[in-house]
């Protein structure tokens, strides 16, 4: 028999949840504790699930609505042709202004009438704090009800636990703010008494644990000031490193401890390149070509390290080692992170051809969709945060190549031409040298070469 | 002539684990003995003595078979036997040391070690060659032995300390037992189940001084019920061989004769030809000064354990000396905890013991509650006919913390572990309570002890 499917309650608190997404659709086959859907509440985000085997006949709220708790979201059936007709009107009549009865007496009725209601899990953990300690005289009864299509509450061991364990409804469960700080539950009682917030406090005990002495000495100490004290501080907030983050943070500190660095700063003037640019775009975009100045400096950047390849090398106790190949290292930014995919053979290639890698690159990089050999093994490495208003920045080398070079804005900007103030396009680029390998000599003649190509774009097409 | 980072005189249960640990941590050690590898704990002291006290309460226990529907005859005992055994439970707890110095690339130096100059200590073999040996941080783990006094001291044939009484293989008629701490107690337990008629004598108003009174008063009780005499308040003047036996007299007056008597006065710290003197390390009465991280006075100069001062427990040593070496090698370890010190006498029923007494709480004018559980009153106890004693627990009025536990019962050492442990963490009495104990087990009697300090038992 066909019945509703409805918002869960997850906690005693919670009035209505909003539906952020549906994993499943109309029609689908639905196992027991599938996830049926992506619910958030006032504290938490969760997956909601379905307690027996069926299937999703009906959607009747759509992701990102705002739906009371113990309002039907979906009617779920035993069967893929159940007559859903009776439901569909019931539904219709409280859409109509009449809620149902369960969520009419809410919150304690839709709390005790758990069994109609859907499994929640992987809740994340609630940050909010409720009624503590208070209970009511007398808990409500458990309602009972016939046709159990779902389950809220507890789950033991990985299973839901659905025999006596429902959440009646008041605030019999306290549930206290716990933030993770390691403490002793006697600092923790101590800490309350005396009003010291517990992240404020430094521990000595094993790992960074607060313990009762630590408390003491805290509220002893003097109080921050009062403008402090008055106006708590937002918590500090503990974010998980992910697996790219480890990479970053491993091999960019084995790079900056490891290579003795040194910094050159060039400044070109890029008038040429500019008007190059222009009139390419301009004379190509009916086939659809677009060159942005990050393809032309890439391919100038790889041409000249063709023309230096003192440059296109990395350090080796016994050798240094110089690339047969420029595989050009482009870092590009995510979310979280970053990665540098490669352009192999980049001197190679044509400015448009290039162009078409690279954008491929980097489209790939942001769906994190790159193979392995697409981000190891660059011969020399360009970081470019022109684009975000960065008139000049170092870069830290990316091992084991040698150089990388931090590419700053094109601007215009004062400039002197024939003993004149003029206005001039100017471009800031630092080239990070491991000292190793590249003297202070050897890098300024790379980026003489490079000179030579962003100031004489035609260079890049011959 | 070698050179080591850290030398360790002593290897007793302070002076082989800082060896150890301190070879784990990649420090070249070495361990300097005169004797036996494991001091007086493995081979005349805390392991040896519980063999003893395992026949002992083996013989106990078979007295009272019939009363479990067992029978077995009638129980004599092959004393000699007895001490065999310790002296087999000894020797391989020797030769476990020996193993773990070979594991762990401890270098092992038999003589008796002396500073003679900054870092350097030189080592007399027992032929009388000597050798020296250079070491950026030597720490003494020299121990302890039984005191002495002037007229209370040992012959080694009938008037003993512990040393002697330990592998003593003829059983005396009658013994007489000076000093009811630890190590009197559990002598004159042992002795007592053997068939000897035993008299305690204590200095102190009641038996087992250090404990809480309430411990001691059943402690006694069942002492009493066993059939030993104790004496309480009564100080010895002196001891003396008559004949074959020995006498005691009190300063009362008081005169006691027995076969044997033990000297257990209480132990003293072997601090003699060190060479402390000459190398200016600091000591007080009779021990050296060390700060919270076993530092002396003297820099590269470390003691641990019983020459370091009180309380003279091989645990305490053992945990000096990974505070010890791990702060050597650089690392964090939190300062010893005194107060969460567990002590243990190994008579059955046992005494065991953290924190504070009622008695020195109400001295030291802390707020606290008092809970209390008797074993008999325990399910697995009833079961098991071990329905002796009781938990008693002290906890914090204000914040529920845990101010003292004191349990006297069978195994009481091993129930205690587990409020060492809550107290070392700082669980609170309501903590203790929500963790849910396992049933049936006798250290379900903790838990309701705990229950009954904050008013909501349900046993009792």
């Amino acid at each position: 028999m066909a019945e509703f499917f409805k918002m869960p309650q997850a906690s005693p608190t919670m009035e209505s949840g909003t539906l952020n997404a549906w994993r499943k659709a109309e029609g689908d086959a639905l196992a027991s504790q599938d996830v049926v859907a992506e619910v958030e509440t006032d504290k938490a985000a969760m997956d909601v699930e379905v307690f027996e085997a069926g299937f999703l006949l009906k959607i009747l709220a759509q992701a990102g609505e705002d739906v009371p708790a113990g309002r039907p979201i979906a009617i779920i059936g035993k069967s893929k042709d159940e007559d859903i007709s009776a439901l569909l009107a019931e539904f219709a009549a409280m859409k109509g202004g009449a809620v149902p009865a369960a969520a009419q007496a809410a919150p304690a009725a839709a709390q005790a009438a758990p069994a109609a209601a859907p499994v929640v899990v992987a809740e994340q953990p609630p940050k909010a704090t409720a009624n503590p300690g208070v209970v009511p005289p007398a808990a409500p009864a458990p309602a009972t009800v016939s046709t159990p299509g779902g389950y809220v509450g507890p789950t033991w061991r990985g299973k839901p636990l659905h025999h006596g364990l429902e959440e009646i409804g008041g605030s019999f469960t306290p549930a206290k703010t716990r933030r993770a700080v390691r403490s002793s539950p006697l600092a923790r009682k101590i800490a309350e008494d005396l009003g010291v917030p517990l992240d404020r406090v430094a521990g000595s005990g094993p790992n960074g644990r607060v313990l009762r002495a630590d408390v003491e000495a805290a509220a002893q100490a003097p109080a921050p000031q009062a403008a402090q004290a008055a106006a708590p501080a937002r918590a500090n907030e503990l974010v998980r490193n992910s697996k790219m983050r480890k990479v970053i943070a491993s091999r960019l500190k084995e790079s900056y401890l490891d290579a003795p660095t040194f910094f050159l700063t060039a400044n070109f003037d890029c008038d040429a390149l500019v008007a190059f640019r222009t009139t390419l775009n301009q004379q190509a975009s009916a086939k659809g070509v677009k060159v942005s100045f990050n393809d032309l400096t890439l391919l100038a950047v790889a041409r000249a390290l063709a023309e230096v390849p003192e440059c296109n090398a990395a350090w080796g106790d016994e050798s240094i080692t110089r690339f047969g190949s420029v595989d050009l290292g482009v870092a590009v930014a995510l979310e979280d992170g970053l990665i540098t995919p490669i352009i192999r053979g980049a001197d190679k290639l044509s400015l448009l051809q290039l162009a078409a890698q690279t954008r491929s690159l980097v489209e790939r990089a942001r769906a994190r969709k790159l193979q392995p050999e697409e981000y190891t093994g660059a011969t020399f490495s360009v970081s470019n945060l022109g684009m975000m208003g960065i008139e000049h920045f170092t870069a830290i080398l990316n091992p084991p190549a040698a150089g990388i070079l931090a590419v700053g804005a094109l601007q215009q900007e004062p400039v002197v031409k024939d003993g004149a103030l003029t206005v001039g396009w100017r471009m800031r680029v630092t080239m990070t040298c491991d000292h190793r390998v590249i003297d202070g000599a050897l890098g300024a003649r790379f980026l003489a070469a490079l000179r030579q190509l962003i100031e004489r774009p035609l260079l890049l097409v011959v | 002539m070698a050179q080591f980072d850290v030398l360790v005189i002593g290897s007793g249960p302070g002076g082989y684990v800082a060896a150890i640990r301190a070879a784990q941590l990649g420090l070249s050690a070495a361990c300097v003995e005169k004797d036996r590898l494991g001091g007086v704990c493995l081979n005349w002291g805390c392991i040896p003595s519980k063999a003893l006290l395992k026949s002992a309460e083996y013989a106990q226990t078979a007295r009272h078979l019939s009363d479990y529907g067992v029978n077995v005859g009638e129980v004599t005992i092959d004393f000699p036997k007895v001490i065999k055994r310790s002296r087999g439970v000894a020797d391989r707890s020797e030769k476990g040391v020996k193993f773990l110095f070979k594991k762990y690339g401890v270098t092992s130096i038999s003589g008796t070690g002396r500073l003679v100059a900054a870092g350097e200590v030189e080592v007399t073999a027992a032929d009388g060659t000597t050798e020296r040996h250079q070491a950026k941080h030597i720490i003494i783990a020299t121990g302890a032995r039984s005191r002495t006094f002037p007229g209370l001291t040992p012959d080694g044939e009938r008037i003993l300390t512990s040393r002697e009484a330990i592998v003593l293989d003829k059983l005396p008629a009658s013994a007489i037992v000076l000093g009811a701490g630890a190590i009197g107690l559990e002598f004159a337990w042992f002795w007592r189940q053997m068939g000897v008629k035993v008299t305690l004598v204590e200095g102190a108003p009641q038996i087992a001084p250090v404990e809480d009174a309430e411990l001691a008063d059943a402690l006694a009780k069942h002492f009493g019920k066993e059939g030993v005499q104790i004496r309480t308040g009564a100080f010895c003047e002196k001891v003396e061989r008559v004949g074959d036996g020995t006498r005691v007299t009190l300063k009362d007056g008081g005169v006691i004769e027995a076969d044997i008597t033990l000297l257990a006065l209480g132990v003293a710290a072997n601090i003699e030809d060190l060479g402390l003197e000459q190398l200016g390390v600091a000591t007080n009465r009779g021990f050296i000064v060390v700060d919270r991280s076993c530092r002396t006075n003297v820099p590269g100069v470390y003691a641990i354990g019983d020459v370091a001062g009180p309380p003279m427990l091989a645990h305490k040593a053992s945990a000096e000396a990974h505070i010890c070496v791990e702060r050597i090698a650089g690392r964090h370890v939190p300062d010893l905890d005194r107060d969460t010190l567990p002590a243990g006498t190994y008579c059955q029923p046992q005494i065991a013991s953290v924190g504070r007494t009622e008695a020195a709480l109400k001295a030291a004018g802390v707020e606290y509650k008092v809970g209390r559980f008797p074993f008999a009153a325990n399910g697995k106890s009833r079961g098991t006919g071990h329905t002796e004693g009781f938990v008693k627990v002290l906890i914090g009025a204000k914040y529920g913390e845990i101010l003292g536990a004191h349990i006297f019962g069978y195994d009481a050492t091993e129930l205690l572990a587990n409020v060492v442990m809550a107290k070392s963490g700082e669980v609170d009495a309501e903590t203790f309570l929500h963790t849910i104990h396992n049933h049936p087990t006798a250290g379900e009697a903790v838990m309701e002890a705990v229950a009954e300090a904050l008013g909501v038992s349900v046993h009792i």
